[in-house]
Formats: structure tokens, sequence, C-alpha cells
């Protein structure tokens, strides 16, 4: 009994400073923005209860719309490009490779590269009078492929996201990397020893092992997208007009650049409800997996 | 194993205590540690418990390190501060643009703005002064030996009156819109500079078959597309009335901006503008055609004059914009100018009986001649009324004062429209306008929805 | 015999496919890093005119601007003092919170609870922090960033600590438990050390957060002489023109500590790995 009693206290001593830093600076800010989307408040003047009126005009915004569908499709592009091209590069990465730390290495330094760099580089590479990638059509005979690409509505939001997307690819990898060495080696060892090949190890001993690990990057991503915010500030201000913007642009353009603090609360509320709803599917879907 | 990880942290832990220690020791040294970590609120009660010590004073502005006023505006802040290292603690606070707009909209909400500070004015300032934390220009004015009202041009307090009649804030910086269009280009074509819309067609034919952009000119941002517009609307009539009463009328959606709209994109069709008109947007990008001479003209001001090598200042002539087909003002008798930026006074602390003196002191520095004086050399128009002496102003600074001799002076956008957000849609929108993913009466429509809705 | 031989060309031919993939990857990987290192040392008309080749006359003066520019002197210590004790203190915490919600006390909801933090934009923290940290005498104080700098983190490290201790079998627990050891034994001799890939990545990702964190440095700290070395590189943007020569040297500056960093924890975690193979 005693025993017991030390061990609850011991959990409770381990557990609390954690839930103690995260209620105060960040579940009570949450709260605090769930209680502005329901005022109109512009950060300075007293708050004004409004009730449901900005979520009904956010719903009927257009804007809105269409910022949603942007988030919505990064989500599902880095979802469908980072996760697998990350896997695939550590696997590879991880199978016996010379010079693995220094790849490794390389992959990882776009990361720590400042999106601002990154989104001006890109800018550059875009541009219609200078830029690398028309330059590059041109010299491969390409020419109908030229593109203003960052003033055609068609490219516009591809060729905004591909930087975010391409420049964090080297996270998973890391991320992925890590979880592959965590596997038993004995494991991998008996499944080669069984015959098995390449790609069936990969797909029915190693995918299972660091399922845990896949489903962490997954979150990742769709958090990483939905508040996703310096690549499109920085190379279109989420324009023209929000073609390009995320919901991690709109709500800040809505509350700093606009003053309208009530409303981006609002955005804000919609964004961690978005993102409950993605990860909540996507644990269904697990679960129901792993049942089967 | 085990000794190796607490090594590891060991270590870690050293080294940040090291550090600690290290920044802890430096502190007090530069202020107090006891004021340190409620600089703002308390700051004024511990000065005046002890008269002996000096009063800290904060400036913050975005002229920092990478700007091109900052050469001319901190040297002389160098100086001003040493004069009064006896009586002041002045801090200089240095943002960049963006980063500076975040900054004052957080310290608007929590109260705690810099002592003085740089900043716009027009719907910028509408949430300070309604939240009373703006000092009323006059009352400085009234305490001040140095600098009165009368020592301003009269218009360029308008952008910092606010809809009660009152003004808050003192102006620093006017400015022009100047239309430049590169003489040895012309010439190597056998090209006059474009009077009438006719004009500007057949030259811009010309350069585009020698792969030359006409005029450089794009939006990101509503930069430099934005001006560019006012100053294509000031060309019909009735607009100059429009504009000027935008802030009180809400009317956005005029005839003539829907002409305007129209005819920016008739230029579009007519490629006289870069192809990718977001990448190539925005001040600096926008004029890099043109001093790359990739492109014959260009619209810009003269914050950007710092940029533009001698050569190119040298072949650049300051003209008059051709006249748009149905326009009815001649714009070879006009020109955008307007106030544009200047400073504000915390009035928490200027009514800070410690502090007042040192406030005075710190803002007559900001309006004073010799301080725009200085800063004309970046390509600043002052908004004092102050002899600027042209010889030692660029050759485009010049140029341009030459040019704007007799010219009647219009207002833009920027500085009447009521609401900040209202700019916002109307620099987005232009964007899209320019990308023609809009129609004129969309683009017109969607900044009239904003003002609408604020209303 | 004949499918001997077969087989190890395509063994060859893969080889050489997945060697080229890893090369051209590496690359497209170097080559931004390579970029931001040649335009450090350009002017903005030779980034804009020559953005691709090489400076035709390096501007060293760039970094030495930079450098003055940015106060890197003190907004470098500061950086470092933060950043360091952020990630002590949040890899003590968030360790010692996920060995109890993975292999002592599991609870869903608290698990639930923790993760939520993932999912708020920073830009909605920015004011409510201001305002606390106000309410908390802590305003333009390192402290204040340093915590905040662990509460961001908490969510992000608590989920893939706990996805590394789940993958650490319960047996090694069990075992101690009946050697007599308690729970705070079981998670600093046992735990901890097995833990290391995970701390490590933990500790590289949440290092880069606070290193990059601009926004939330940006409002929390006001004095010069206390700004972080991300705040004082952006403050070198201009207001309508940016010396881009000038803003990548003072990216290669600020990259530095952070590719140090991640070289050393590289090793850790290599040296974490081979420990645990040679222990299992």
């Amino acid at each position: 009994m005693k025993r017991k009693i030390s061990r609850l206290g011991l959990s409770i001593l381990f557990l609390a400073p954690v839930i103690f830093v995260y209620s105060i600076f960040i579940f009570l800010p949450m709260l605090s923005s769930l209680y502005y989307s329901f005022t109109e408040w512009n950060g300075v003047t007293d708050t004004a209860f409004v009730g449901l009126k900005n979520y009904k005009s956010l719903l009927a915004d257009s804007d809105y719309w269409v910022v949603f569908f942007n988030t919505i499709k990064l989500v599902i592009i880095t979802l469908v490009v980072q996760i697998p091209m990350g896997l695939i590069i550590a696997f590879l990465l991880y199978s016996k490779t010379r010079g693995m730390k220094i790849f490794r290495t390389i992959y990882f330094l776009p990361v720590v590269i400042a999106p601002v760099a990154i989104a001006l580089m890109f800018s550059l590479f875009y541009n219609s009078e200078i830029g690398i990638f028309n330059i590059i059509l041109e010299a491969v005979g390409l020419d109908m492929l030229k593109k203003n690409w960052l003033s055609d509505t068609h490219t516009l939001l591809y060729a905004v996201m591909a930087p975010q997307v391409w420049q964090y690819i080297g996270l998973y990898v890391t991320i992925f990397l890590g979880a592959l060495q965590s596997i038993p080696e004995e494991l991998m060892e008996s499944a080669q020893i069984d015959g098995a090949n390449k790609y069936k190890t990969f797909l029915h001993i190693i995918l299972p092992q660091i399922s845990s690990f896949t489903s962490i990057c997954t979150v990742l991503c769709i958090t990483g997208s939905l508040k996703a915010f310096d690549h499109s500030w920085i190379m279109t201000g989420g324009g023209p007009g929000v073609r390009s913007a995320y919901l991690g642009v709109y709500m800040y353009k809505t509350a700093f650049v606009n003053s309208d603090f009530g409303m981006g609360s609002t955005i804000t509320i919609t964004i961690i409800t978005v993102s409950l709803i993605i990860t909540g599917i996507l644990n269904m879907i697990t679960t129901m997996k792993s049942n089967n | 194993m085990k000794k190796n990880i607490k090594k590891t942290f060991a270590l870690g832990l050293a080294i940040v205590m090291c550090i600690g220690l290290v920044g802890c020791g430096n502190k007090p040294s530069s202020s107090s540690s006891s004021t340190d970590s409620t600089k703002v609120p308390s700051a004024a009660a511990t000065d005046e418990g002890s008269k002996a010590e000096k009063v800290s004073i904060t400036i913050a502005t975005n002229w920092g390190e990478g700007d091109s006023k900052y050469d001319y505006f901190y040297p002389a802040f160098q100086k001003f501060q040493e004069e009064n290292a006896d009586t002041m603690d002045l801090k200089l606070v240095t943002y960049s643009t963006e980063d500076y707009k975040t900054k004052i909209k957080v310290q608007t909400a929590s109260g705690d703005l810099p002592d003085v500070f740089t900043y716009w004015g027009g719907s910028m300032i509408n949430d300070m002064k309604d939240a009373g934390l703006l000092l009323e220009a006059d009352q400085y004015f009234s305490d001040s030996k140095a600098v009165k009202r009368d020592d301003f041009n009269p218009s360029s307090f308008d952008y910092y009156t606010a809809a009660d009649g009152k003004t808050y804030g003192v102006p620093i910086e006017s400015t022009r819109g100047v239309f430049l269009a590169n003489k040895d280009i012309f010439a190597q074509y056998g090209l006059e500079y474009p009077t009438t819309y006719e004009e500007l067609k057949a030259v811009s034919k010309v350069f585009n078959d020698n792969g030359i952009i006409p005029l450089a000119m794009a939006s990101s941002g509503g930069t430099p597309s934005e001006f560019f517009f006012s100053e294509l609307y000031n060309q019909y009539a009735g607009a100059e009335d429009e504009l000027k009463n935008l802030t009180s009328s809400r009317e956005f959606a005029t005839d003539n901006a829907i002409k305007v709209a129209t005819n920016i994109q008739d230029m579009i069709d007519n490629k006289m503008f870069p192809e990718d008109t977001v990448a190539n947007g925005g001040w600096a990008a926008c004029l890099q055609l043109y001093t790359d001479k990739k492109a014959a003209m260009t619209y810009t001001y003269p914050w950007m004059f710092e940029s533009i090598p001698d050569d190119i200042q040298n072949s650049s002539e300051v003209v008059a914009i051709p006249m748009l087909p149905d326009a009815t003002v001649d714009p070879a008798t006009m020109m955008t100018g307007f106030t544009v930026y200047g400073f504000e006074i915390n009035k928490k602390s200027y009514e800070d009986t410690a502090k007042h003196d040192a406030m005075v002191k710190v803002c007559d520095f900001l309006a004073s001649n010799e301080l725009s004086t200085e800063l004309t050399k970046s390509g600043m128009i002052p908004a004092k009324n102050i002899e600027v002496d042209l010889s030692t102003q660029k050759v485009i600074y010049q140029k341009m004062m030459a040019f704007s001799e007799g010219k009647k002076l219009i207002q833009v956008h920027f500085t009447t429209m009521p609401d900040a957000d209202a700019i916002t849609m109307m620099d987005s929108s232009l964007d899209e306008l320019f990308i023609k993913a809009l129609t004129p009466q969309e683009f017109v429509n969607k900044v009239q929805s904003v003002l609408d809705k604020n209303n | 015999m004949r499918r001997f031989v077969k087989k190890t060309f395509v063994e060859k031919i893969n080889l050489i496919v997945k060697y080229l993939f890893l090369i051209i990857v590496a690359i497209v990987s170097l080559y931004p890093f390579i970029w931001v290192v040649t335009s450090s040392l350009k002017n903005n008309n030779e980034i804009y005119r020559n953005s691709f080749g090489l400076p035709k006359v390096a501007l060293w003066d760039n970094y030495v601007e930079a450098w003055k520019g940015a106060h890197v002197g003190t907004s470098f210590f500061n950086s470092l003092f933060v950043c360091l004790a952020t990630i002590t203190i949040l890899i003590i915490v968030t360790a010692m919170g996920s060995y109890i919600l993975t292999r002592v006390y599991k609870n869903a909801f608290l698990s639930t609870y923790l993760s939520l933090g993932i999912m708020i934009p920073i830009h909605a923290l920015l004011i409510p922090s201001v305002l606390l940290f106000k309410f908390l005498h802590l305003q333009d104080n390192l402290v204040s960033l340093v915590i905040v700098y662990v509460a961001t983190n908490i969510s992000f490290s608590m989920f893939i600590m706990k996805g590394f201790l789940e993958g650490i079998p319960k047996e090694l627990d069990e075992a101690a438990t009946i050697d007599g050891s308690n729970l705070v034994g079981i998670f600093f001799k046992i735990i901890f050390p097995i833990a290391k890939p995970g701390i490590a990545t933990v500790a590289t990702l949440a290092f880069l957060n606070c290193w990059n964190d601009l926004l939330l440095g940006l409002v929390l700290i006001s004095d010069p002489a206390k700004k972080t070395l991300s705040m004082s590189i952006s403050a070198l943007k201009g207001s309508y023109v940016t010396q881009y020569g000038l803003l990548c040297a003072g990216f290669i500056i600020s990259i530095i500590p952070v590719v140090i960093m991640y070289l050393l924890l590289q090793k850790q975690v290599v040296q974490g790995m081979t420990a645990g193979a040679v222990k299992g």
C-alpha cells in the first residue's frame, strides 16, 4: 500500500512540471482564444461579446474558403510527398550506405536555413525575367512549359508550396532514421535469414515496427501545414488576393494586419478544430487497421 | 553509458549556468536589475524615487541597420545621445518594418508603447488613438521652444489628424511620386517620351520588339501598384475631391476607380509591364528592372533613390505620366505628394513629470531641422519647411525637385483610406487585378465591401 | 548459377540507382545553402543580375557589417543561453512526463490534452503571452523567453518522446523493479539512457525552433541588450529595400551554431544506438 502511494506521488511529481507549464502558457492562451472568438476585439479597446457572429461571417466569407482549401491541399501534398520521401530516403540511408553520415547531414541542411532565405531564393528562381526555371526549360527545349510561376493562377499556389514541402523533407528523414535505428538488429537479421527480399522486409517488418513514428510524422505534417505561415507570407504575402494564403497566414493577416483579433481568434479555433478532426480520423483509421 | 549521459547534462547545465552568470553579471552595469523586469510600468516610480538617476527614454524606429535612412539617422542620434549622456539614458530600438508593425500592435494591446517612436499615420494609428495612448501633437508644440506647428507644411498634418480633428503625431517625411524614363534607351531607339496613351502604346511596341520591358510596374502586396493606381486616378475629373473626402465618404467604388482599373488591364494586355507582376513586385524588385536597364521607364518614390546607381541617375529623366485616353486632367500639371511618415509620442511617458523634460528634448531632436536635413540625403523630402541645399543632394533628387516646381500636389488612397483593412484589401486585390484574376468591377467591389462592412 | 549472376547484376544496378538518387537529393539539398553562401558575398545588383553564379568580387564586408549590425556579440550569447536553458529544462520535464504517461500511468485524456498544443498557431499566443508575462512582471526578461519556449515545445516533444519510450520493452522496467529500483531509479538508470535517440531528436528540433524563433522574442523582448540573434538579424531588413547580401551573411552567422549542434547530437544518436545494440 505504502509503495503504491509513493508510486502515485512520484507520478504526480514527474508529471507536474510539464502539465503546469503547458496549462498556463499554452492551454490558457488557447482558452482565451476561444473566448475572444466570441467577441469583437481590436486588441486595444474593450471586448464586446457577439456570440457566434464571427463564426457566421467567417463561414460566409468566400476568401476563408479559398484559404481553407489551399490549406487542405497543402496538408494532402505534404502528406503525400514529405512522409514517403522522408521514409524512402531514410531507408536508403539506413541500409548500409557508404557516407551515410554525410548524406544525413546534407539532407538536414535545408531545414536549418531560414525560410526568408529559401523564399527569396525561390522568388528569384520563379522570376519571369531572370528565373532559372524558365531558363532551364528553354535550354531543354520545353519552351511551352515556361510559366510566370507566381503570376499564373494555375501554378501560383503550387509554386508557393514547393519550397516549403521540399525544405522540410530532411526533418522527416531524421526522424525516420532515428526510428529505423531503434529497430532491434536481430529482427532485421532474422528476416534476411528467412529469405525475405528487401521490399517484403520493408513492408512487413519495418513499417509495422515504426508505425508509431509514421503517426508522429503524420501529425507533425498535418499540424505543420495547418499552421503554415513563413513561405507564403514572405513570397507573396498570401496573395494575390488570398490565392496563396493558408489558414495561418489568414489568421495573422486578420489579427495583426487588420487588427481584428476577435476574428483572428475565430480562425485560430477553426485551425485547432480542423487539426483535431483530421488527426482524429487518422487515429480511427489506424486503430481500425490494427484491430483488423 | 550512464556516466556519459550524466556528463552531457552536467556539461549542458554548467554551460547554461555560466552564461546565465555572465549575463546577470553584465546586466546591472547597464541598468539596475530591479527595474529590469518591469521596465515600462515601474520605471516612472523608480525614477521619481531617486532624483539623481538619469531618465530612461526608449526610442523605437524601423530605420534600422539595413535601412537606407540608418546611415544618416544613426550618427545624428549618437551625437544627441552623447550630448545628453549625463541626464538621459537613451535607448534606440530598431526593427525591420514588418517586425515593427507587429511589435507596435502587441505593445498597443498591452499598453506598453515606447516613449517615442516613428510611425505611419492615417488609419494605422486609429487603434492607439482610440486607446488613448498617443499625445496630441499640439500639446508638444506648446511645450517646445524649438519646434512650432508653423514650422511645418500645414497639409502635412492631414495624415496625422484623426476624425476628431486633433493631430496625433509629428510629420517628418513627405514624398513625391516620380515617373522615370531612361533617356539613353529612348535615344537608342529614336523615341520620344510618351505624353498620351497612344504614344505610350507605340513606344511600348518598339520596346517589346527589342526585348525591353516598357514600364517597370508590378504588384506584390500592392507595391508599387497602389501608388501608381492613385497617381492615375487623379487624371480624372472630380478624382481629387473624391480622394480628399474618402475618409468621410467611404466611397472607393467610383466610376473613376473602374476607369483606372480598366486602363491598367489594358496596359497589361499591351504588355507594358513585366510578365510576372508578382515576382517583380515590391519596391526593390520593380526598380531593379529599371536600374538593370531591362526596363525603359518606371514609377517610383524618393525612398528608393539610395538604390539607383549614379549612371542610372544621370541617364534618368523625371517626366509626366502619359495621359490616359478618357482622362480630363493633364498629368503634366500635377504629381502625388503627401506626408508618409513621422513620429508618435507616448502620452503616458510625456505626462510623467520625471520624464517630461527629457521627452520634449527627444521630440525636439526628432523634429529638428538638422535631422530632417540629414535625412534628405537618403532621398527624403522633409515635412518641415526647410531650405534644402540641392547641391548636396543626389542628381535624381535634384531632377525631381526641378520637375515638381509649380506642380500641384495630389493625394493618394494610402493616406486617405479610413480603415487599415481596406488598404490591405486594396493591396492584395491590386495584385489580383495585375494578374488578371479579377475584373475591374470585381476589384473595386472587393475594396468597397470592406469599407461597407466596417461602417 | 545463371540466377546468381543475374542477381548481382540487378543488385549492382540497384546500387547505382540508389547512389545516384541519394546524390541528386544531396545536390538539391545542398544547393540552397551554397546559394545563401554565395549571395552573402554579393550586393543586391549582383544578386538580381547574377543570382546563380559565384560573386565576381567577394564582398566580405557583408559579414563585417552583419556582425556589427546584428550585434552578434551580445545577441549570440542571449540566444545561446535561452536555447540551452530551454532544451535542458524541456528534455528533463518532457522525459519525466512521457515516462509516466507511457509506462506508469497511461492516461489517454492527459496525452490528448498535452498534444493539443501542437495545433495552435504561434501567432495566437503572442498577445496572451505578453499580457501573461506583464502580469508576472517578467517583461523584457530572458527568463520569460525560456519559459515560453519550453511551453511551446512541450507538445511535440512529448509526442516524439512517447513514441521512443513506447518502443522500449516493458520487461526492462520489470527486471529493474525486481532488482529493487524505484520509479526514480528506473527512470534515470534505464529509461533515460535508452531514450537517447529520442532525446537527441527532441533536442535538435527544439533547439532549431528556439534558435529560429523570431516572433515570440520580438514581442517579449524590447531591450536591445537582450535581443536574440534571429531578432537582430531580422532587423537587418530595410523598410523599402533589403540588402540581401547582408541578410544572407547574417543567416550564415546564425546557421553555423545550429549545424554544429546538429553534428554533435548526431554523434550522440549514433553512440546511443551502437551502445544499445551491444547491450541488446
